[in-house]
């Protein structure tokens, strides 16, 4: 999949310079165009999350078990597509219609789940993707109307699971009074990105960039272990397990292998509209 | 030069620390960092009976990077996220987590972890539950000096 898309941009990145170096551009077409444009996104984005959902249900039968008689309401799975908003900022340049730009996407990718049980009490789960994109597009640019590219650059990406105790009344806390509690984090993880798109520019200072981009997560150690979702907090108490469990059922949770290392690819496809200051 | 363009980009939304908490932390101390604790509200889960709110007297917290030696181990000087609560001449520092969920404070008053309820840049709601019994704390940002910070000004120039 990841060398199909590779391909792709490439492919995308030879048509446009090539079309780009032909002579009648050469001869009509030699300013350099430079433009800053900031934006707003939206768009709709696809991950795996099964490492997430399998904990989820694992917490599902030992609420099940643990609390046998109180009946819970299950809410579903985790969603592996949604939409979401998020900021973009492209730099970038063109001449003999040749395409240049730099271009930076942040996304906060946010979904919660709530296991509540019939006496009132339960558990919600708030996940956190906070993802940026730092991509290189090259391309065809018209430097009016159009233009259309090929991406590729870098992704990092933080993660945070809290995990509440519910009460009756609609009362939530995330305090050190249950084990379970927290506010699991990871450490800064990366990754490669792919993709590619077109930029129009209906209006002067008006432009729309739509794009698919195929961020990808790093490996995962083969060795060694990985630095998983954990809550380092002053609050904890040390005799607990301060990782995010991967398995509810396995009691007590502060075992070794009991933890998820949040990697996750995504795919997106968003629509930027963009403050688009150019220099011609 | 990506990489370059990677840092510039991301400057603007640098974080304490590598792990990206005490993100409140920043909210709370901008400024002068001191904030006015405006009322509790109190009740019980479970309870039928109506929450009951106090409104605080004239009590501020102060939040601010507190620095200090550290004799003991001679291991030089250390910088801390600090919260210093007021109560007339009464003050207490201690060391504080401030994220955007959950707020932790070593030694002022109230110490404790707090699940934050409301968070804006001049308006915070925490909620302490111990137990079955409840605790809404909230403050509000002051433009003004807490009030032990100005006696104490008032003693060196005096």
């Amino acid at each position: 999949m990841t060398k199909k898309i590779l391909l792709l941009v490439l492919a995308v990145s030879a048509f446009a310079s090539s079309y780009g170096q032909s002579e009648k551009e050469k001869k009509t077409d030699t300013k350099i165009n430079l433009w800053v444009s900031p934006g707003y996104t939206y768009g709709y984005s696809s991950a795996n999350l099964g490492k997430l959902q399998s904990s989820f249900d694992s917490y599902i039968r030992y609420a099940d078990e643990a609390y046998a008689g109180d009946a819970i309401t299950n809410p579903g799975n985790w969603n592996s597509g949604q939409t979401h908003p998020g900021l973009s900022f492209h730099l970038g340049a063109s001449a003999r219609s040749v395409l240049f730009s730099v271009t930076h996407f942040r996304f906060q990718v946010d979904q919660s789940r709530t296991v509540l049980r019939e006496s009132g009490y339960g558990r919600r789960f708030d996940w956190k993707e906070n993802r940026r994109e730092w991509l290189f597009d090259v391309g065809y640019g018209s430097g009016r109307f159009f233009d259309v590219f090929g991406s590729f650059g870098i992704n990092g990406n933080r993660y945070k699971m809290v995990s509440y105790q519910l009460y009756p009344g609609g009362v939530y806390s995330v305090n050190q009074e249950y084990p379970f509690n927290g506010v699991f984090r990871n450490l800064y993880t990366g990754g490669l990105s792919f993709g590619g798109g077109l930029k129009l520019r209906p209006y002067k200072y008006i432009a729309l960039d739509l794009r698919y981009i195929y961020a990808k997560a790093g490996k995962e150690a083969k060795t060694g272990r990985d630095p998983g979702l954990s809550d380092n907090a002053d609050s904890r108490d040390p005799m607990t397990s301060n990782e995010f469990p991967a398995d509810y059922t396995r009691q007590p949770l502060n075992q070794l292998d009991n933890y998820i290392v949040p990697s996750f690819s995504r795919h997106y496809v968003v629509m930027s509209v963009l403050l688009n200051i150019q220099s011609k | 030069m990506l990489i370059c363009c990677a840092f510039v980009l991301t400057a603007c939304n640098k974080e304490d620390d590598h792990l990206g908490e005490n993100e409140l932390f920043r909210v709370l101390e901008r400024g002068n960092g001191v904030w006015e604790i405006v009322s509790y509200k109190q009740y019980t889960i479970g309870s039928l009976d109506a929450p009951v709110t106090t409104n605080a007297d004239e009590e501020y917290y102060e939040f601010f990077f507190k620095t200090e030696y550290l004799e003991a181990i001679d291991a030089g000087f250390i910088t801390y996220p600090a919260a210093s609560y007021y109560k007339g001449k009464d003050r207490q520092t201690g060391k504080i987590e401030a994220e955007n969920e959950r707020v932790f404070m070593v030694h002022p008053s109230y110490a404790g972890s707090w699940t934050v309820i409301e968070n804006k840049a001049r308006h915070q709601v925490w909620r302490n539950v111990t137990g079955n019994t409840v605790v809404e704390m909230t403050l509000k940002k002051c433009g003004c000096d807490a009030p032990q910070k100005t006696d104490i000004i008032e003693e060196n120039e005096g």
